[in-house]
């Protein structure tokens, strides 16, 4: 086997940097899931983000009923609180990103956060997406793939987002009484991307007995989620030749259905595929994903399992780079090569986050507690690379050194940043820039240290 | 020695909202506002003299800057760089885009001393070069966390010093200010600038990737000087910003200016920094107004270029090069120090201008003139070692 450490930190984790030794083979990177599970840097519990919401609703209905009253300055201060929570929740994924000794937990939560790819659309609930990841995707990382889709599907956010809350069997109690009907939006999207994949074999009439299954699965501002009964399509529903359900429903048979399409073949080769793509190559070796096919499916969609399939295997770690750091992973990256203290990145003001943090995201492609559809970010290399990112990590790259003011000598960088394996042209631009500052921002700019 | 980090404060509030702050808050809006500055550092000072130093980051080419266009040499050492100048005194004529500063050399507010050097030799790295110049050391630098900067020094043998609020248009630390005295340093809202050379070494970066290539080189066009996305450095806003605070307490100001390592078709590549320099001397004559005549404003780069034009129209680092004095305080119109030649036997290893003299005695015997220092005080704390010998007499 081909394992480099210095490869793969880059590729697994969050990058090099003086303060964290690489690892030194891949046990020690599948190790690191259980040591860094539980991240340091607090993320926006949801409950606060539902609190706010049942205030900003409180305050709208006031306003509705006298549209006199001047309550501007409250809902001011909640949009501010939920903004600055928002930007507090940026810097602390940033930081769990950018200080874990490994990172392969903070990738993975990444990964999957975005697989399950949900947010709120302005409204009453706001920014919420770093929470709703915290509360779904991040106690799963090193569980079941089981669990981890029931808690993103039954989520309030994913629920929104996905129109379930508005989807009603036309045969139950409200159904009936107000002409009410499905919504197939989150039935499909289940099937197509979260489970079995675009290539899985299923038909218009399977996504539409699964709308049907999933009626009941709504939420409200004060209890979160709930499973009603007077949306929920009654009667037996057959899916893949299995009979779910009954009279009346329970959200026990939207459970089964799920945990049987955990388990499928096609969800196993679909997620497999999905996760060498994402960190080995946008053609990953068919042997690598079979092997992690196999594995997931032996052990029942132990996610562990996957990542020991994956980690593994000597298709994972063939050298040289081929995907291309996130704009997130590319900035974590940065401030861990140049050990940019915890301080300078967390508790920031919202000016200085906003203009530091926020808007470079943006411009890069990852906006703020935002995903660009349902299929989340593309998870090709191409993806991110596109002229405006390119001149947005440039001027963000060329701009950290500037702001930190003591760099390092970028003739020594280069080897640290890139691990020993930097190609001549960036030994040469590095140490041929004019000032300490540019060569260091060459450094983080280049194409090199975007790769990973 | 060591570096005193606490004495150097970052001053988050603008002192004033008049002149450049202001124009500096209107550009303040862009994504690239905040973080990419270069301090620019001030210092208050007893006295009424005012010294602005101007790092000219990338090893400025002072056979361009000064054309020595009576040197028979000239013309087949570089045939791309000696068409045609702005005459000064028969030998040397300026660049043709510094023609702005005609009237200056003319009042005898403007003077070069053409083949100048700090001891830095022969490695020839713009880091160390730069490290040296604004360290102010000989032989070997100190430790990265125990040098301090040779205007620091100064402020050291000032009496009544204090810090003063500082401010910071440009993208470098000013190694030169940095000490134990107290100096304040401001970074405010302007466009990063990416010089030349980082284009251009970016370029080769994003060629070298296919998949970074094509979108690599639009977004270096957006970036461009002419492009909407990363603008020229504002040296002119930069001056009348240092002008505007030497109307108050502040008597020494030093930053830099960068685009200055021309590898490559110097004839377009230099120009934009010519530019850049003659608005910040334009700059801050016009905004000092009856202060310039107290002003004195020295440029100074790490190293010069080589003599000779390389195979891509370009000059390659050299050692010697050229020191630009400036202001009403100073005695102008001239070329001070002698000049080496260009003959092959008068070039230093064949291939760099012959430096003549230390820069540091410049700048030290301009610092015991301006602040009437001991030449002795100066050669043991400002420029540890150095000899002084004679006076240049560069200022009034």
């Amino acid at each position: 086997m081909n394992f480099s450490p210095a490869s793969a930190a880059i590729r697994f984790g969050s990058g090099l940097g003086p303060g964290h030794a690489p690892p030194a083979n891949p046990g020690e990177i599948w190790e690191s899931l259980h040591s860094e599970a539980q991240p340091a840097f607090p993320i926006t519990p949801w409950q606060t983000r539902l609190d706010h919401a049942r205030e900003r609703r409180a305050l709208r209905r006031t306003l509705r009923d006298d549209p006199e009253a001047d309550l501007r300055t409250d809902l001011r201060d909640l949009n501010r609180a939920d903004r600055m929570a928002a930007f507090a929740d940026l810097e602390a994924n940033l930081a769990r990103l950018a200080y874990a000794p490994v990172g392969f937990h903070a990738r993975l939560t990444r990964f999957w956060g975005n697989h399950f790819a949900a947010m709120a659309q302005g409204g009453i609930l706001r920014l919420a997406r770093s929470s709703y990841i915290e509360e779904t995707i991040q106690p799963h990382v090193t569980g079941t793939f089981r669990d981890m889709l029931r808690a993103a599907i039954l989520h309030p956010l994913m629920l929104a987002y996905l129109d379930q809350n508005r989807s009603v069997g036309p045969f139950s109690q409200v159904g009936r009484r107000r002409r009410r009907g499905l919504n197939e939006n989150l039935a499909r999207e289940l099937l197509e991307l979260h489970t079995l994949g675009p290539e899985g074999s299923y038909t218009q009439e399977d996504v539409t007995q699964l709308a049907r299954l999933l009626t009941g699965l709504t939420f409200d501002l004060d209890e979160g989620f709930r499973f009603e009964p007077r949306i929920a399509e009654p009667g037996i529903i057959e899916i893949f030749g299995k009979r779910y359900g009954g009279r009346p429903m329970f959200l026990e048979h939207v459970l089964e259905f799920l945990d049987d399409l955990a388990e499928r073949p096609e969800t196993a080769a679909h997620l497999a595929g999905k996760l060498a793509r994402h960190f080995v190559s946008d053609a990953p070796d068919p042997q690598l994903v079979a092997h992690m096919t196999a594995s997931y499916l032996d052990a029942k969609g132990d996610l562990m399992a996957l990542y020991r399939a994956l980690l593994e295997h000597p298709a994972a770690h063939t050298p040289g780079h081929r995907k291309v750091r996130a704009p997130m992973e590319l900035m974590a990256a940065s401030l861990r090569a140049l050990e940019v203290a915890p301080e300078q990145v967390t508790g920031l003001s919202a000016r200085v986050a906003n203009r530091w943090l926020v808007q470079p995201l943006d411009a890069m492609g990852e906006p703020l507690e935002q995903v660009p559809s349902p299929a989340g970010h593309g998870d090709l290399a191409a993806y991110w690379v596109t002229p405006q990112a390119l001149a947005a990590r440039t001027l963000w790259a060329m701009a950290l050194p500037v702001r930190l003011g003591d760099v390092p000598d970028p003739r020594a960088f280069v080897d640290l940043a890139l691990g020993g394996q930097a190609s001549e042209t960036l030994r040469f631009a590095a140490a041929g820039a004019e000032t300490r500052v540019e060569g260091i921002g060459l450094v983080l700019a280049s194409p090199e240290f975007s790769r990973r | 020695m060591r570096r005193q980090r606490p004495a150097i404060t970052e001053a988050h509030q603008p002192l004033s909202r008049r002149g450049f702050l202001g124009q500096s808050l209107a550009l303040g809006c862009s994504l690239a506002a905040a973080p990419l500055v270069t301090p620019i550092a001030l210092a208050g000072a007893p006295g009424e003299n005012r010294l602005v130093v101007i790092i000219l980051r990338g090893a400025m080419d002072g056979l361009d800057l000064l054309r020595p266009l009576g040197d028979p040499f000239l013309p087949e050492l570089r045939p791309s760089l000696s068409d045609e100048g702005v005459g000064l005194d028969g030998h040397f004529a300026l660049h043709p885009v510094l023609e702005g500063l005609l009237p200056l050399w003319q009042a005898g507010e403007l003077a070069f001393v053409p083949a100048t050097s700090t001891p830095y030799r022969d490695r020839r790295s713009h880091f160390d070069g730069q490290d040296h110049l604004e360290a102010g050391t000989a032989g070997a630098l100190p430790p990265a966390l125990a040098r301090d900067g040779w205007l620091n020094r100064l402020l050291t043998l000032l009496p009544g010093v204090e810090g003063r609020t500082a401010f910071a248009v440009g993208r470098t630390r000013m190694l030169i200010l940095e000490g134990e005295a107290p100096i304040t340093q401001w970074t405010p809202g302007t466009e990063l600038a990416l010089s030349p050379q980082s284009q251009l070494l970016l370029s080769y970066l994003f060629e070298a990737d296919p998949l970074f290539a094509e979108a690599g080189q639009t977004a270096l066009k957006m970036s461009g000087p002419s492009g909407t996305g990363l603008v020229a450095q504002d040296a002119e806003g930069l001056a009348h910003f240092v002008a505007e605070q030497m109307q108050g307490a502040t008597r020494i100001a030093s930053f830099s200016l960068t685009g200055w390592d021309t590898h490559q078709a110097q004839a377009r590549a230099l120009p934009p920094a010519l530019t850049q320099l003659q608005a910040a001397l334009l700059g801050l004559r016009a905004r000092l107004g009856p202060l310039w005549a107290q002003t004195t404003v020295m440029a100074m780069t790490e190293f010069g270029r080589t003599v000779r034009e390389n195979g891509t129209g370009g000059t390659d680092h050299g050692t010697g090069g050229a020191l630009l004095l400036a202001g009403g305080a100073i005695k102008g119109g001239r070329i001070i120090g002698g000049w080496p030649g260009l003959a092959e036997n008068a070039l230093y290893a064949g291939r760099d201008l012959m430096p003549l003299r230390d820069i540091r005695a410049y700048a030290g015997w301009a610092l015991r003139d301006m602040f009437g220092l001991e030449a002795s005080a100066i050669a043991a704390t400002v420029f540890p070692g150095l000899d002084m010998e004679a006076n240049p007499g560069l200022l009034l």
